[in-house]
């Protein structure tokens, strides 16, 4: 332990961190544009300059550790100076294109210039260094300019240190210094360089000139994409999304994510998704609010009661669902048809599969499904599934989820096989999800329109955030399960959101007590394997 | 005229004063002999500690301390790395020792090794001196042959191997840990410190980086003992250095001189006065990155600490005399626009501030300043101090400072008569 003393106050920190860092956590801000706590020290932008006792010279917080008795201040006069000082001299060969620059609003230089500097320009346009390169698409959806780069390496330190390749590297000297492409990108992690530039000299090709930033609000949630669960941020506006960007999470994605990830809020998009819907019936489709739908459904479902042994449904959950529907699909169909016959073990689909965050399993929540199903003491498989269909037992299925291409892969015949079906009712919210055989069809809210916890590959259970309901038709699996129940005249509740997820965590994980509240920003680890048995004993 | 001490020029009028055969003639590698598995390595440290020799590549720090900051027993390989760069304007003294007598270098190399425990030792040389590449060569060729490198070195048991790297030309390799990078295969752009290179240097590994000069007094000190050298120089300053004398002096070179000589019998007795005989204006005394002197400061002893009491530095011993009738305005742009065109480029205050006083220098001169570019160039010259990670901003920004202050007047003349008062035919 190490005791400094930050602008007067003292702090009890570990000896040898970094000062930055100990400012960050301890909310005292330090400008900064060079210095990314998950890339290594450069201290080439000097503006994280503070003041040391017993130092004659300012020192430069990022390349600092903090030793006991250090006294450190951040706000003196002489460290006031020297920001306003290293700010101007960044900006005299820098254009005044804000207007134009897709970066103002969330641009280091627009910060700090309204914070330390404010001053006059004295750097007549014409002396400017002039940097001709403009708008260079880079290829993997980033855009360069040359003119707006404040020279901080940190995109050449990421390509470096996290993605592993050398394709951005430091051309010429002086105030002549460009950074420049010297092989393709080519890499899946492309995006982040957006994310981290502290200026608009790398800028999304996707994003640029869509929206300006301050108009969008901000949900932080968990990209879907694959079975890591990057922790990110949701920018929206208008019940329509403009971008995924990456969220710091030490136990998770450090500060990264992948492109795939990245541009899968277009499958958020309101034109992707079911908004309403319908009932196959002889005439045709008919289209129909929820409520409605679900009355329809109930009748059906309620001659199925007590038909045979088992009634003759089963269920199909596919491993994008929160642990809070499925854990209400499970209550439900144990409680109204005394029924066991919830498959857990759906495939996720394929994909690519790397060392930095890609687990090559294309489903946001396949371990939470796996965790509950290993508590079952006989669970449900899509083999035994198979079976009950080919022999003729099951007269309705219902489909909750909108992953299935890894299910149609192992089962070539699937759909085939579902033509038998009296009724097929998917609960899905994605339109490319939908099956042909389906006869009712029932619009389920997308991850951006519900709350959850998700588990990911680790055993890490992150929360699901709504950031908008598209319409009052769209409901989260667990809402329109108690509705059908209620139809059903069946006395079975879903209950509320929170304590779903306090008994899930108490059932998988023996947390008891734990709440969405305790999952938090940035998750909770569940005990690992031989932590749990310990628990037990 | 004192008497005329020679320790590192006592060859240099031999015609073949970069053999190995005139060397040991002149009682060289005698203190390889004297020291080699003989003397304890920590004992050579300590002696060369006492003898008050300075790193004379500019920053004066005391040679012996910076040896012992390698930590004993080292977990790693350590190097030496010999400082050849020489790129500080005003500067032409290590060449003279890398053509004329590069068998001292090798010899302090060798000393110097064995004191570090260090087995292999770089001589860093600056791109544009092949000939110096080329005369090191040679000699460390004959210095193989003759058994003074390389396996168990005169039985000692001591195995060193030396090696000349070329650099490509960039001032910035001068700076120790721009040249580690350099070594290293690098764009040469200095390091955070800490660590510092006696910690983490060249590949890792603990590093010391010594100049030519520096290196190349080691052979007689260990020789003829720390005292003898100590007294030579002045307090604290021990021994000889190279003054490179250059501008308007009748007789610029090269002079061997004990430290703490004044500059005015360096100017007036050794370089012959200034040329016609008018009357001197200003004088750098330690290299381009040396704040200027005016004539009535020149009674100054030519020594790390006496320079650094009236605000300039001892720096690597380049003095550039300038007579009446130079522009300093413009003698100054000179200096801005080296220092624009080799920042490495790495801090900002360094890559956007030296371009910046470049071009407002440009401006003064040429007659088309204001009377706030003068405030302005002051104002660039104070935010780019002590701010960077190297002192490359520092090096632009002293003389800056300090010819501001001294010829305050020219360059506000620059400024109300939009011209070059001094030079008028140059005049825009």
């Amino acid at each position: 332990m190490a005791s400094v003393v930050i602008n007067g106050e003292r702090y009890d920190v570990a000896e040898g961190e970094r000062l930055i860092d100990v400012c960050d956590r301890v909310g005292v801000y330090i400008p900064r544009f060079c210095y990314h706590p998950n890339l290594s020290v450069a201290g080439n932008c000097r503006m994280c300059l503070v003041e040391i006792e017993g130092m004659p010279k300012l020192q430069i917080s990022c390349n600092t550790n903090v030793r006991d008795g250090m006294s450190v201040l951040t706000d003196s006069q002489k460290v006031k100076e020297a920001r306003a000082d290293v700010l101007e001299f960044i900006f005299i060969n820098h254009p005044l294109d804000c207007p134009v620059c897709d970066q103002a609003g969330e641009c280091k230089l627009q910060d700090y210039y309204m914070e330390v500097g404010l001053y006059k320009s004295r750097m007549p346009e014409e002396f400017k260094v002039k940097k001709p390169r403009k708008a260079v698409r880079w290829g993997s959806g980033i855009v360069f300019d040359a003119e707006r780069c404040v020279l901080c390496t940190r995109c050449v330190r990421f390509m470096n240190e996290v993605v592993g390749k050398r394709a951005i590297a430091v051309t010429n000297r002086g105030d002549h210094e460009e950074i420049a492409l010297v092989e393709p990108l080519d890499t899946l992690y492309a995006g982040n360089l957006a994310d981290i530039c502290p200026v608009g000299a790398l800028t999304s090709e996707d994003f640029r000139f869509k929206m300006r930033v301050w108009f969008l609000s901000r949900t932080d949630t968990v990209c879907p994409g694959c079975s890591r669960g990057c922790n990110i941020t949701a920018w929206h506006k208008d019940k329509k999304i403009y971008r995924f960007t990456p969220r710091q999470n030490e136990s998770v994605n450090h500060a990264w994510m992948c492109d795939i990830g990245r541009y899968s809020y277009k499958e958020e998009d309101s034109s992707s998704l079911i908004l309403k819907g319908w009932v196959r019936e002889d005439s045709g489709t008919k289209e129909m609010g929820t409520p409605e739908l679900l009355g329809l459904l109930a009748q059906g479902l309620k001659g199925l009661k007590g038909k045979a042994e088992e009634a003759p449904v089963a269920v199909l959950v596919a491993p994008d669902r929160t642990n809070e529907e499925m854990f209400a699909i499970c209550a439900f169909m144990a409680e109204v048809f005394g029924s066991s016959r919830v498959v857990l073990d759906v495939p996720a689909p394929k994909g690519p599969k790397d060392d930095l965050l890609l687990t090559g399993e294309m489903a946001s929540n396949s371990r939470g499904l796996s965790l509950f199903a290993s508590r079952s003491a006989k669970p449900y498989t899509i083999d035994a599934f198979k079976q009950d269909l080919e022999a003729g037992k099951l007269e309705a299925v219902m489909l909750f989820g909108d992953t299935w291409e890894g299910l149609k892969a192992a089962w070539p015949g699937m759909q085939e096989a579902f033509k038998a079906l009296r009724t097929l009712a998917m609960f899905t919210s994605k339109r490319k999800a939908l099956f042909s055989e389906a006869t009712f069809v029932i619009p389920s809210a997308s991850m951006i329109q519900k709350d959850g916890t998700w588990v990911n590959v680790t055993g890490h259970v992150q929360r699901v955030r709504k950031a908008y309901r598209l319409n009052q038709d769209i409901l989260a699996d667990n809402e329109s399960l108690g509705l059908l129940a209620e139809f059903m005249g069946e006395s079975f509740q879903v209950g509320k959101l929170e304590d779903i997820t306090r008994r899930f965590l108490e059932v998988i994980a023996g947390l008891s007590g734990a709440s969405l509240a305790d999952v938090g920003l940035e998750g909770v680890s569940l005990p690992s394997e031989e932590q749990a048995k310990h628990l037990e004993a | 005229m004192k008497k005329v001490i020679k320790i590192l020029t006592q060859n240099f009028d031999r015609d073949d004063s970069h053999t190995l055969e005139t060397y040991t003639k002149t009682g060289g590698y005698q203190a390889v002999r004297k020291v080699l598995g003989k003397i304890a390595p920590e004992s050579v440290i300590e002696e060369v500690k006492r003898s008050n020799l300075r790193g004379l590549g500019g920053a004066g720090f005391p040679t012996g301390m910076k040896w012992s900051f390698i930590s004993k027993p080292p977990k790693k390989p350590v190097y030496l790395l010999i400082n050849g760069d020489e790129g500080e304007p005003g500067t032409f003294k290590d060449r003279t020792i890398m053509t004329r007598d590069p068998h001292r270098l090798i010899e302090g190399v060798l000393l110097a090794s064995y004191a570090l425990g260090a087995h292999a030792a770089y001589i860093y040389v600056r791109g544009e001196f092949t000939f110096c590449m080329e005369a090191l060569g040679k000699a460390i060729e004959e210095a193989k042959e003759a058994g003074y490198l390389g396996k168990n070195i005169l039985k000692s048991g001591f195995d060193l191997d030396v090696y000349v790297h070329p650099g490509a030309g960039a001032y910035i390799c001068g700076e120790e840990t721009a040249l580690i990078e350099s070594l290293e295969g690098k764009p040469g752009r200095p390091r955070n410190k800490p660590p510092f290179p006696a910690v983490v240097g060249v590949f890792g590994c603990p590093t010391i980086v010594n100049n030519v000069e520096t290196i190349a007094h080691v052979p007689q000190i260990l020789l003829n003992g720390a005292d003898w050298f100590a007294k030579i120089g002045s307090d604290r300053n021990g021994g000889t250095r190279l003054f490179s004398v250059s501008g308007h002096v009748k007789r610029p070179g090269v002079y061997e001189l004990p430290m703490g000589t004044p500059l005015r019998e360096i100017l007036y007795e050794h370089a012959g006065g200034i040329i016609g005989d008018i009357p001197l204006k200003g004088v750098i005394p330690g290299g381009s990155s040396a704040p200027i002197l005016r004539p009535e400061e020149i009674d100054v002893g030519m020594d790390f600490d006496q320079l650094a009491k009236i605000g300039s530095m001892g720096g690597s011993g380049g003095i550039i005399a300038m007579a009446e009738g130079t522009c300093m305005v413009w003698a100054l742009h000179n200096l801005a626009r080296f220092y624009a065109h080799e920042s490495c480029g790495q801090c900002s205050p360094c890559r956007e501030g030296t371009g910046w006083a470049e071009k407002v220098l440009r401006r003064i001169e040429g007659g088309h300043g204001t009377a706030s570019d003068i405030e302005l160039l002051e104002k660039i010259a104070k935010g780019m101090s002590a701010r960077t990670i190297c002192p490359l901003a520092d090096a632009c920004a002293l003389p800056i400072l300090s010819y501001l202050q001294k010829y305050r007047d020219e360059f506000e003349a620059h400024v109300r008569e939009k011209r070059c008062p001094v030079r008028p035919k140059r005049a825009a």
